[in-house]
């Protein structure tokens, strides 16, 4: 399970580093007032991103973690499937969750958009499903089912630097519900949280 | 169960600074100094930013949100946080028992951010911010023989919550409209008890703390 961890992240800072070495070499200079607005961006195309997240901690889902989102951009909305890595909680919780992951489909619609188009404030809204997993709370041994969630949505900021490459910050609130079972019952737990996180987008298209 | 951090962590951070690499490396295809162009002076402003307060035991990590406006050197915003857990559980040996509960806690925050110095395309800002809130938690559990148990009573605490921060910040403006920021300083998370809690019951309360506190972000200015 450890080494899998490992490779995931590996493959979130690959996918990062990859699009960030392929796509500067094709970036055009800034030159604001001669810019059109058409071609900061690729209006039509399809995207891949990889972002960074940390929340704060509550008891269902871990405090960081990281995404692929691939999806369609048609000019101020992007749809994607993406998927989520929780990595285990860090620090003062009485808790170790096993990782988990989740998948998510995501909608982002730029509400705003500066006159030359590089910078946007955008709106998003996901829902995931996730497959759960085993729970060690206080020495029980838990089986956990996600029964909904993660859902997400928040808003942010977007710069394009060149046509192909945007870069993103945004904060949201998520939440999330569970049922568990042990040896002597079960329970359930739900949890709305702030979070925020860092991407890097990179698309191809016209 | 126990597992290494050093590497999520790295992964964590690697994530996080790579957009903020790739902003400044951006930067350097913008305009020359001589002829950047300023930041916009006025304007209705968004940011989104992550902040770490490592010696905050309420959480290492928080989610930050500002709506404000900019009016030259000086930004208003407001921004809040929050969050909320509830749950239930029921268990059976040589009985029955039932708990559930909730906690909640939300603090609303003003900032202000006043540009001290302001070269081409980066400034030097100080940053102070006060947030108020209010903490709560319920809870309730009952045990019963041979039938389902039902909570009767449950206990309520609740708290006041005051939050402070102060740091300066360094602003990069790859953009008229676009900032990415980075600031280091204080915050002191504070508690307010309401009413009596009975002396068991005081170890509930999320305790006070003041902590570094790492704040890195987006800002766009419309």
């Amino acid at each position: 399970m450890y080494d899998r961890t490992i490779e995931r992240f590996a493959l979130l800072a690959v996918g990062a580093v990859a699009l960030l070495g392929t796509s500067p070499a094709s970036a055009e200079p800034w030159k604001p007032p001669k810019t059109s607005p058409r071609s900061a961006q690729v209006r039509i195309g399809v995207g891949i991103e990889a972002s960074a997240f940390v929340m704060a901690p509550v008891k269902s889902l871990s405090a960081y973690g990281g995404s692929i989102l691939a999806g369609v951009k048609l000019d101020r909305v992007l749809v994607g499937l993406a998927f989520d890595y929780f990595a285990p909680p860090l620090g003062a919780v009485d808790f170790e969750t096993v990782s988990t992951t989740a998948k998510r489909v995501e909608v982002q619609v730029a509400l705003l958009r500066s006159s030359d188009a590089r910078v946007e404030a955008l709106w998003f809204g996901a829902l995931g499903w996730s497959e759960g997993g085993s729970y060690v709370q206080e020495a029980n041994y838990l089986n956990v089912t996600s029964s909904f969630g993660p859902w997400r949505t928040g808003a942010g900021v977007r710069f394009w630097p060149s046509r192909w490459v945007g870069l993103s910050a945004t904060t949201g609130v998520v939440g999330y519900e569970d049922e568990y079972w042990d040896m002597d019952g079960r329970g359930s737990r739900s949890a709305v949280s702030l979070f925020s996180r860092f991407g890097v987008m990179g698309v191809l298209g016209w | 169960m126990r597992r290494r951090k050093g590497p999520q962590l790295t992964a964590l951070i690697l994530g996080i600074a790579v957009p903020m690499a790739a902003t400044l490396a951006y930067a350097d295809d913008l305009p020359s100094s001589e002829k950047a162009e300023p930041a916009m002076k006025r304007g209705f402003a968004v940011g989104a930013s992550m902040s770490a307060t490592p010696m905050n035991e309420q959480g290492l990590f928080a989610a930050g949100f500002s709506l404000g406006y900019k009016i030259d050197r000086v930004f208003l915003a407001i921004g809040a946080d929050g969050s909320r857990e509830s749950g239930e559980s029921a268990h059976s040996f040589d009985g029955s028992s039932k708990s559930e509960g909730w906690t909640t806690s939300f603090v609303v925050r003003s900032d202000v951010q006043i540009t001290i110095v302001q070269g081409p395309g980066v400034e030097l800002f100080g940053w102070a911010g006060v947030g108020m809130g209010k903490w709560t938690s319920r809870f309730g559990s009952a045990f019963a023989f041979g039938s389902a148990p039902e909570i009767t009573e449950y206990t309520e605490l609740s708290a006041l919550r005051l939050e402070l921060r102060a740091a300066p910040g360094i602003r990069w403006w790859v953009h008229p409209s676009f900032g990415a920021n980075l600031s280091v300083g204080m915050e002191v998370d504070t508690f307010a008890r309401l009413g009596s809690p009975a002396p068991d019951q005081l170890g509930r309360y999320p305790s006070n703390a003041a902590s570094l506190l790492v704040n890195t972000g987006f800002l766009a200015v419309f």
